[in-house]
Formats: C-alpha cells, structure tokens, sequence
C-alpha cells in the first residue's frame, strides 16, 4: 500500500525535497510520505492526510504518533470543529540533519556521558528524567547521571518540554489574540486600528508569559540532601536552538579566522562560548508568527533591541580577565603582536637584553596611551625566554633603552606569559578594529559585547562572496564586489572600475545573472523600447540572493541524499546480503572477493557523497541563522 | 619672407614674442606697433595674411589675429588650397583629433580630395593617423607633433587602444605584495624565533600602512613601470584590489589600505606553521585542534580537490536546471 514518494515532494520547494529525504532515511516511507503531505498543503487531519497520500488512516495515526514524538509534526485541536489538525515542524528534522554534529560537539566539550544523554535524547525526541534514571541500577551511576543531566540542563543544551511546544505557534497566537480581541471593549472613543494595536500589544505580553511559563527554579529544579537537581518529573527535550548559536559561533570563528589571523579567532572562539548560552535566539517566536512584525525596517528594530537589552543585562558582556581564565592550555600568543622593530635584527642596541615583561594591567590602567614606551629587543629564543621567566626586574634596563632614543613605541606586549591580559586586549582590539569586520564592540575600557545582528550580516556577505570567487571564478568576484560598491551600473562604468575588457565584463555579469545573483535594469531611450537602443543597469540584491542560494543549496542536499539512496539501491543485494546474521562479522570468509571490492568502493562513495552533503551544510546553515 | 615690408617684418615679430597661441585684438595690434590708423594695420594684415604669416581667428564673435611662425608658414605655403584647408581643421582639433567624415563635412570636398590631402599631408609627416580607445573603427587624424589627450588613448592602461590587462595584473600583484609585505611582514618571511608562527599581527594602533604616497613612491623609486602613473592611477588600481578583496581601506582614514589576511591566505602564505619540516613550530595538541577544524569555506585553498565520480558531482545551480 505504501506509495511511492511523489515527484511533487521534489518539485514543489527545496525543503520539501530536503525534508523528505531525510525522513524517508530515518523515519521510512509512510513517514516522508506524511512529511510531504502535510508541507504541501499546510494542515491537514489525519483523515485528510490518509486520503491524500492514499495510506490508511491507522498506519497514517501510528506513524505521526512517531513524527509528534519526534518533533516532526504539530498537532492543533480546534475549537470550533473539535478536529485535530496536523501540521509539519522544521525542528525535529533538523535536528536529525544535525544530529551527528550535535553529538560529537557534546563529546568534544562535555565528554562521553554526556554525549550518551543527548544522542538517547534525539533518539527519543524527548524524555522524562526519572523515567531515564530508573534505567539505571547502580545508585552512584544514578547520581552521576543527574549531575550530567543538570549540567546539560543549566547550559540549556536540555530544555523543559511543555503541551504547548507541540502546538503551531500560530495557532496559539491566534488564539490567544482572539480571546484579547474579545476581552477589549469597543469604545466610541478609541478608534479600531487602536484597538487592535492594544490587543496585540496585550497579547504579545500574554504570549511571552505562556512561552516563559514553567520555566521558575522551583518548577525545574528540587534539592534533595543539599544538592540541587533536576525535577525528576521534568520531560525534557534537546534545545535545537542551542546548537544552532553553537553553529553561528563556529561561523563567525572561521570568519575571524580569514579576516584577522588563526591565533585572535581562538580567543575569539572562547570568547563567543562564553556568552554563548546567553546570546540572543536566532529567531525570535515573534518573528515566526506570521503577521506580527511584517516591515524588514520594524523587524531589524526588534532584532537589535533584543540585543541591546541583552547588553544592558550584562548578558553578552565579557572582560578581558574572565576570557584569560578561559583560553585553551596550548593556546600560544607570545610574539603575536609585532613590535614596530621586530624586524631588525641587529639594532642599535645589540647587547643581551631580554623583553621586557609589562606589569599587568590593572582596570584603572588599561586605557591609557602607551606611556610607558618599553622597547621589546627581538634575536631572543622564545623558549629560553619563557624559561628564564625574566619578569619586570630589569625594568631599569628598559628605561635605559629609551634613553638611548632607538627605541620605538613597543606596545603594550608582554611576551614571557603566553597567556598575558595585555596580549589578549591586543587581540580583542585586533577584533574590535583591525579588520573592516567588527567582531568585537569595546563598550567600556576591557570590556566587549558582541555585536550579533551585525555580524550575521557580514558573515552572509563574506560567505557568499566567497562562495562566487569559488564557483564563478575571481573576476565575477572582482566584479560583483565592485557592482556593490556602485550600487547600480551598466557594462561600461564597471569596465572602468574593475579595470577588465567589456568583454570580460560582459561574461562575468551573464555568469551572475545566470545565477540569479544580480537583477537588470531595463532604461529605455527610444519609444518603441528598441533593444538595441536600450541602456541596461545591474545591480545586486542581498536577501533575494541569499534565499535563492539557499534553495539551491537544499535542493544540493536533497540530490546527494537522493544520490546516496539510488547507488544504495543499486547494490540492495550485496547489502541485504551482509546484513544477514551469518553473514555479519564474517564477511571475509563470506563474501566473494569482488563483492568486497564492491562493498568497500560502495563504503567510500558513501563517505566522500557524505563529506560533501557536509559542506554544503556547513553553508546552508549560515543561511538560516 | 624677405619681400615683407619692414613693418609688417615688425609686426610680425611683435606677435611672435607673446605666447605662440596667444590671440590679439585689432586694438592690441595697433598699439604694438603704434598705429593709430586701422587702415594702415588693415595693409600690414593683409601682407601678412597673404603670406600665411597670421591667421584669423573667430572669438566670441569678433576676429582676432594669431601669429603663424614663418616655418609653419612655409608649410602651408607649399601646400594646395585643398590641403591648407585639411590641415587648418585637423590643426584646430588639437590634442582630441579629429575624424575624416568630420573633415569631409566641414571642408565639403569630395572624399577622393579628402583622402588625397590627407594622404600628401601624412607622407610629408605633418600629419598622423591615431586610434580612439572611444571609437576604434575610426579613423582619426591629428598634427604630427602633438600626443593624443587621455580620452583618446584611454590613459595608461591602454596600449595600441586595448586595455593591457597584462600589465594591469602586474601592477595589481606588485602594490599587493608591497601593501601585504607592510601589513605582515612575518607572513613573508621564513618562521624566526621572535614572531609566533601562527599569527604576528601589528597592533590596532600601528600607523605604519602603505597609502597612496607610498605606494606611488615605491613604483617610482623601484622603476616598476616606464609609464607615467598619476595618483588617480594608483587608487584606481587601489579600489581594484579592494574589489579582489586583497585590500582593504582602514576605517577612518582615506587612501591607506592594508592587505586582508585571506589574501595573504589565498596567495599560499602564512600558513607556514603547516609545511613539512616545520612541525616543531607548533605544539601537538594545536596541530591536533587544527586537523580537527569544522569545514570552512573560506579554507577553499587548503581542500583538496578529488577526482571525482561524474554522477556524484552536484551544481549550485542544480535547483534550477533540473
């Protein structure tokens, strides 16, 4: 009975052809074809889905029991009708794209254990705590695990999972709107449009307090023999949007990495992880609700007043002694910064001195001018430095130095302490103003927030840059680049700027429109609008590219999952075959030796197939930050 | 010349002593010879005139006279009435030169006189054909001795009227490299004990970044080219490179740029902590972290590119075409 996935699930958006790809991996049939279903015409009963997809009504109810326990599906009972309607949820199937990656960061910073939660966690879709610890025998183990799951909890990568988290959200807000409707009085004073504005506002609040609702120490948390836990009774779920800041740190962190140097993005790297859990949400539930804020100008107000609020919670705010604590061991800056006379080897004054150690900075101190000028001797071995852990004794020395009048400014580098505060203000400042990114905003002298909305948008920018020297080739760069500074232009302004040959230019800017990357602009100068006489102006669109970038880079994913599923499809046999209890473990002495050719060509294509479905990933996850 | 009337020898000798293109009004004239009768001037004028030793000129309407050195005189002297008249126009177009239908037009000779006059003009090298960067299918003629204005040669990126991207690029990779060399120097050099092989950035309030000045200096001073650059020259190549994404504009500032690190990346450099020999530059443990490092595309050089199976290749523009 299970019919085949339609062809409309790959044609009718990219996501769909995505979603239901990945569905079809992890879920099976009945589930894509319900995944499919219910993206295309939007909310559905289960009825209606049965007959739709042409599956029966008890396999279509069992399998969205799955789907809702996954995260995969919403489901509404209406009011009015008493029927339950169903509805698609992005969230569980990104998850499942993620999962991989979701598992292995939990590994790297938190450990094993950890990892062990959250992967019977996605696996699940969610868990109650106890039902989770009553697993376990061993009494210690049970209190270990505890201590992880509060750990996860408190770091937010666990997140209470509460009825209405199954619901659309515009549902409840519609709700809840109607109901605000209701409750406000029709006066003949205040007009209709204030009425309304009135009720959003109140329902706005109402919204917040319900999604914020449950969420009070003592709903979450009990403390039993002195130590605080979890509330065995919790459901939890993993928070998709946690990792999701996690992907925008390691973005930015490769941004930084390309625009100022390996060594300042590391510090850049902790720095995010620590205002990571605190940082803003990439999207805000307002901004999901369809309606509520329509107007780009009103949205990016929303956006950056969030931000600005976080700032003046102190939440996204770091100084440069909690980042010190917090830097990895192997992390190495000394000689990072360079001294103005790094350079010459052989200066004037040749003889054996040592850099000269700073006295730390202490917070008065840090955003004064460099007056003490210290000249930094260079032709030193690092090692023997650090060793001889020469400190500001021989500051007499250095006073010597600048007496002699050679000495240029040598910053404030104090190069023995490979983890100096001084070095790493001069990275944070690097960050903050040394590149035409500004990763970092000094708020107050040590100091810095990051400035998320912003850089979202210089990451989008760099990335698909990037993406265009890659694949359309340097002078569609040069001359995309050059189209932004100008704004709008024709064939021969761009000539001129870019300093390359019409023709050149003319086959740059078919590339780049072929990719939908620019627009024309038709300015017609004869009444019959003859095309010959007709003057044409390009110019670039940031969101219309993005988005257009964006589906073809989910419907990349959806060919090689599609591609990986068909090579599969090829070899059934053999792979049936090794699947076989006898023949699991002993394919050596089972298989023939082409079949394990076979087999192990079969292996690599999958790996290489799946390496690439990764990068472009790692793209497609920029796009929707 | 020497059947010229001693004052009209004079005052043509008068006339010459100003600037060569300097224009004199009737007044002028009488007064540089002391003359206080126009009649007596018109004789003078028309002797000279006769002889091709002044020209008239029309100016905001009223006429002027300029003088002609007695050797361009002789020119035209020893030309016909048809090539005098060719070559007054082409004179009159100066630096722009000017087009033969144009010539045609305003002489209104037939085209075969046309082609004849300026054919005897250009074989006794009064005159040269050039070509317009604007117009490269006209033909365009102007004085031997003059050099074509920028707008007909396009400036100094063009030689023989094609854009010489050739010798662009060169100039591109050299400001480049120099701009780099100043930006981080340690990225050029071989790994030294005293800069930390991963990253040696100057500090933020380091002023030591090329600008235009200098850069124009170091062309200058390294003979890159024989051309002669002006500093719109060096900006206009400036902004290319801020189009490549190799430069970029430090902020607050005009025309001083500093080298990005991608580009610094992308043209192989700074990365020796990663070569072969150089191991020990670098700990264990970062080297492990460095293996480890999420993909990115901004780290497109460092991929391999592998031979790959042709129907497991996927397009960007797959979306759209299939």
């Amino acid at each position: 009975m299970d019919g085949e996935i339609p062809e409309a699930s790959k044609t009718q958006s990219p996501k769909s052809y995505l979603y239901t790809s990945i569905t079809r991996t992890h879920l099976g049939e009945v589930a894509s074809l319900i995944v499919s279903c219910l993206m295309s015409y939007g909310q559905l009963t289960a009825h209606d889905i049965g007959h739709r997809a042409k599956i029966p009504v008890k396999k279509v109810k069992s399998a969205l029991v799955s789907l809702i326990q996954l995260n995969c599906v919403f489901y509404w009972r209406d009011d009015s009708s008493k029927q339950v309607f169903y509805s698609f949820n992005e969230a569980g199937i990104l998850v499942f794209l993620h999962s991989g990656d979701i598992i292995s960061h939990i590994k790297s910073s938190y450990g094993e254990d950890c990892a062990e939660i959250i992967q019977n966690i996605l696996m699940n879709g969610h868990i109650r705590v106890e039902d989770y610890i009553n697993n376990i025998e061993d009494e210690e183990q049970k209190l270990e695990k505890q201590t992880l799951f509060f750990r996860l909890f408190t770091d937010r990568w666990l997140v209470r999972l509460q009825p209405f988290n199954y619901h659309p959200i515009d549902d409840i807000w519609n709700k809840l709107y109607q109901e605000t409707l209701k409750n406000t009085p029709r006066t003949s004073t205040t007009s209709e449009v204030k009425r309304v504005a009135e009720a959003r506002e109140k329902t706005k609040a109402k919204f917040t307090d319900l999604m914020e609702s449950g969420q009070s120490a003592k709903d979450l948390y009990n403390t039993q023999d002195g130590i605080k836990r979890l509330n065995p009774n919790l459901v939890i779920t993993f928070n998709l949007s946690r990792f999701q800041k996690h992907l925008r740190t390691t973005a930015l962190v490769s941004l930084a990495k390309s625009r100022v140097g390996i060594l300042s993005s590391r510090i850049y790297e902790s720095a995010l992880r620590l205002v990571e859990a605190a940082s803003p949400d990439l999207k805000h539930p307002f901004l999901q609700i369809s309606g509520l804020i329509n107007d780009p100008e009103e949205a990016r107000f929303f956006i950056n007043s969030l931000e600005n609020k976080l700032v003046d919670e102190k939440k996204i705010v770091f100084n440069v002694r909690d980042l010190g604590r917090l830097l990895p061991a192997d992390l190495d800056l000394r000689n990072s910064i360079l001294t103005h006379n790094f350079l010459k080897p052989n200066s004037i004054n040749n003889n054996k001195s040592k850099k000269r150690a700073v006295p730390a900075l202490s917070d008065d101190e840090e955003d004064r001018p460099p007056a003490k000028k210290i000249k930094s001797e260079p032709g030193e071995e690092d090692d023997s430095l650090s060793r001889n852990g020469n400190g500001p004794e021989d500051m007499d020395d250095g006073d010597h130095h600048l007496a002699n009048g050679n000495g240029y400014i040598s910053s404030l580098t104090d190069n023995s302490d490979s983890h100096s505060v001084s070095l790493i203000q001069h990275h944070l400042k690097l960050l903050s103003s040394g590149s035409g990114t500004q990763f970092l905003i000094e708020i107050t002298p040590g100091t810095f927030t990051v400035p998320f909305a912003s850089l979202l948008k210089q990451l989008k920018k760099y990335n698909f840059e990037t993406l265009v020297k890659t694949t359309l080739g340097v002078h569609s760069f040069r001359v995309l680049r050059c189209l932004k500074s100008l704004k709008i232009g024709d064939e021969k302004t761009i000539s001129n700027s870019v300093l390359l040959k019409e023709k050149t230019v003319r086959n740059e800017l078919y590339k780049l429109v072929k990719a939908n990357f620019l627009e024309i602009q038709e300015v017609p100068r004869s009444a019959d609008r003859a095309a010959s006489k007709t003057f044409y102006l390009f110019r670039h669109k940031e969101e219309s590219s993005y988005d257009f970038l964006n589906n073809s880079l989910i419907f990349s994913m959806g060919e090689i999952l599609t591609n990986i599923q068909n090579f599969r499809e090829d070899h059934k046999i053999l792979l049936e075959k090794c699947e076989r209890e006898d023949v699991k473990g002993h394919e050596e002495e089972l298989l023939l030796e082409f079949e394990l050719k076979t087999l192990k060509a079969l292996q690599n294509r999958q790996v290489n197939n799946s390496a690439r479905f990764n990068r472009i990933k790692t793209l497609f996850e920029i796009y929707s930050l | 010349m020497s059947d010229l009337s001693e004052k009209a020898h004079l005052l043509h000798g008068k006339m010459l002593e100003s600037p060569s293109s300097t224009l004199f009004s009737q007044e002028e004239l009488q007064k540089l010879l002391h003359i206080s009768k126009p009649v007596e001037l018109l004789n003078l004028a028309q002797e000279l005139m006769n002889k091709k030793l002044v020209k008239l000129v029309k100016q905001d309407g009223d006429l002027k006279f300029q003088a002609v050195s007695a050797m361009e005189a002789t020119k035209i002297t020893q030309m016909t009435d048809d090539e005098a008249m060719v070559y007054s126009y082409i004179e009159a177009s100066g630096r722009e030169g000017i087009w033969t239908k144009t010539i045609k037009a305003k002489t209104n000779l037939h085209q075969h006189v046309v082609v004849r006059c300026l054919k005897a003009l250009e074989n006794q090298r009064y005159i040269k054909s050039i070509k317009s960067v604007k117009h490269p299918t006209r033909k365009i003629y102007m004085l031997y001795n003059l050099q074509p204005s920028i707008e007909v040669t396009g400036g100094p990126w063009f030689t023989d009227s094609e854009l010489d991207t050739e010798f662009i690029d060169s100039l591109l990779t050299v400001i480049w490299r120099f701009a780099a060399s100043k930006t981080y120097p340690s990225a050029f050099q071989p790994p030294s004990a005293n800069t930390n092989p991963m990253q040696a950035s100057y500090p933020t309030n380091h002023t030591g970044f090329v600008n235009l000045d200098a850069i124009m200096e170091f062309i200058t001073s390294n003979k890159i080219t024989n051309i002669d650059l002006a500093l719109n020259d060096i900006r206009s190549l400036c902004d290319v490179l801020v189009y490549d994404d190799k430069l970029e504009l430090i902020s607050q500032t005009t025309d001083t740029y500093k080298a990005t690190w991608q580009s610094v990346l992308e043209a192989g450099y700074g990365r020796a902590y990663r070569d072969e020999g150089n191991e020990g530059l670098i700990s264990k443990s970062v080297r492990k972290a460095l293996d480890n490092q999420p993909y990115s595309i901004f780290e497109h050089y460092a991929v391999i590119a592998e031979n790959e199976d042709e129907s497991d290749v996927v397009y960007m523009d797959a979306w759209t075409h299939d």
